[in-house]
């Protein structure tokens, strides 16, 4: 394994370390995994996920690069001409354009963690270089059972009065209009508050931007953990895009048994076990399926 | 800044270089010490804030993580006090050989402080000044703070938010042997090596003079500061009103850059120019 630290992008102000396999695969055919932020937390990612990962990926011969976004970690301001979301695009494509030109891959995993998701979705639009996405714990859509489960594990947790009694606090502070009503039930956790909600892309705005995403021969996979209060059973995703033309493609995975960032190695060892055959599974399949890279 | 990988070709260590940018200081260049864990997550983005101004002021600046942390090589299992203290001479030899400067200073963050002050005993030529942040001087409570920071994080990391532990104790409830802290392995040797931390370990600490951070009500501080008085070096103490919660878990949802830290810090560096 070759590990080396890069200045790069359109001013040189990105950061990231590339983990190449110390045989370089040079046929072109497989795929190189895209690492960045999660959150706040730098290129590392959470308890060093991506070095671990990126290191693992190397010893069964997928390049990688983990790299830090625009303003994020140590990486350099953008010069301020494009919205943060659209930066980060631009951004991950600079991040595909190293990798390709170091390690000779055409094809990419780009793994979100987290807010990366939104990232990754909106990377997976706009190249179609991408072999597939990874959301993990990103856009939430909500289903009447979801909201019931969710109800009951707050009684569980707090007790019959103060569940019920903040419940019906939030309802009578919206009808006072004092906090805007939930549209479409689609919510994000806000990276920056555990559990501050922004909107998410409409429920069939999403559902379009996916089956464009898989028109393009891009895999989905959402990856749900049990530390989120908003996705609460395994079939969540499933029910939520029912009738919409998405469950088919779409690969989604729940683990009720793992927090939104693992505290404890072992369980942190099973969630970075997942995103290695996931890129795995990737990697062969792209070997598999491709008689000439993409460009 | 431009990113480097230094030191042994089979032990490379991650280095993030600021060339100095603002009139040349031309006195000595700056060594910045990481702290341990989750709390190098949570303190990046002050590092990074205090490697930029720095470089402003025209100071050559080494930020770096030890080996087997952050982008270093090496396993979260293999690092150790003894290797990152070597790490730091190392750091040390590749700022002052990039940036031409003979001498430097040392930053440190908590455990980053007690390497740097470990690491003064052992170099060569002493440096110039070391600014210290919330140094760890007691490494057994330090082991017991990271435990209750762990179970603390457990429970708000515990899936469908069952109670799994109560974390609203003090520290001595807590023992000082877990395997594990934050998300990072503590060795065995790692344990022992931080166990046997003490204000003793700072008795053969060399340098002209040390500047000690930290808030008011931080008793450590004093202890240092009287030992280091009485081994003959200068010691100025700066108090700031920060209270920060180093060893926390919310790093996904805060970065901390306590504007008053970061002040004292470069005081304590310019003033000594």
């Amino acid at each position: 394994m070759i590990e080396r630290s890069i200045a790069f992008g359109a001013d040189g102000g990105l950061i990231g370390t590339l983990c190449l396999p110390s045989a370089l695969c040079t046929d072109g055919k497989g795929v190189g995994q895209i690492l960045f932020n999660a959150g706040v937390v730098h290129r590392i990612g959470p308890h060093r996920l991506n070095v671990k990962l990126a290191r693992n990926l190397a010893s069964r011969g997928v390049a990688s690069i983990r790299f830090d976004l625009s303003g994020q970690g140590d990486s350099a301001r953008a010069s301020g001409n494009l919205a943060f979301e659209q930066q980060a695009v631009v951004d991950i494509r600079s991040a595909m354009d190293a990798l390709e030109e170091e390690a000779n891959v055409h094809r990419f995993a780009l793994l979100g963690y987290c807010s990366g998701g939104w990232h990754s979705y909106a990377t997976a639009l706009a190249d179609d270089r991408l072999a597939g996405i990874l959301m993990y714990d990103s856009y939430y859509y909500l289903t009447w059972r979801s909201g019931l489960i969710r109800r009951l594990l707050s009684i569980r947790r707090h007790g019959w009065t103060k569940a019920v009694g903040g419940w019906v606090g939030r309802r009578v502070m919206a009808l006072l209009g004092r906090i805007r009503p939930r549209a479409d039930a689609a919510f994000v956790e806000r990276p920056g508050q555990s559990y501050g909600l922004v909107r998410a892309p409409p429920k069939m705005e999403f559902a379009a931007g996916l089956r464009k995403i898989h028109a393009k021969g891009t895999n989905v996979t959402v990856m749900y953990s049990g530390g989120s209060r908003h996705y609460t059973y395994r079939d969540q995703f499933q029910d939520a895009f029912r009738h919409t033309g998405v469950t088919d493609f779409v690969q989604h995975d729940y683990f009720p048994d793992i927090g939104h960032t693992p505290t404890d190695l072992a369980t942190l060892s099973i969630l970075m076990k997942r995103f290695e055959e996931w890129t795995l599974e990737l990697d062969a399949a792209c070997r598999r399926s491709a008689t000439e890279p993409l460009r | 800044m431009i990113p480097i990988r230094f030191g042994d070709r089979q032990r490379q260590l991650f280095g993030m270089y600021h060339p100095p940018t603002g009139s040349a200081n031309g006195r000595y260049c700056v060594v910045l010490c990481n702290p341990f864990g989750q709390e190098v997550i949570r303190s990046h983005r002050l590092l990074k804030v205090l490697g930029d101004r720095l470089s402003r002021a025209g100071f050559p600046v080494l930020r770096f993580d030890y080996f087997g942390t952050g982008d270093s090589d090496g396993d979260d299992t293999e690092g150790d006090l003894e290797t990152w203290v070597e790490d730091l001479l190392r750091a040390n030899d590749e700022v002052t050989r990039r940036s031409g400067c003979g001498a430097s200073a040392w930053f440190g963050l908590r455990l980053g402080a007690t390497i740097v002050a470990l690491a003064a005993a052992k170099v060569p030529v002493a440096p110039r000044r070391l600014v210290l942040w919330d140094p760890v001087v007691d490494g057994t409570a330090y082991l017991r703070e990271l435990q209750k920071a762990h179970a603390a994080a457990l429970l708000i990391d515990s899936p469908s938010g069952l109670e799994i532990g109560d974390a609203s104790t003090g520290n001595e409830q807590f023992a000082c042997d877990g395997p594990e802290a934050l998300g990072f392995p503590l060795t065995r040797t790692l344990r022992r090596q931080i166990g046997d931390l003490s204000a003793a370990s700072w008795a053969a600490c060399q340098t002209a003079s040390v500047s000690l951070i930290g808030n008011t009500d931080n008793p450590e501080l004093s202890t240092v500061a009287k030992l280091l008085r009485q081994a003959g070096t200068t010691v100025e103490m700066r108090q700031i009103e920060s209270r920060i919660d180093w060893a926390s878990e919310e790093a996904m949802d805060t970065a901390i850059v306590p504007a008053d830290g970061l002040q004292a810090v470069m005081a304590a560096l310019q003033e000594a120019t």
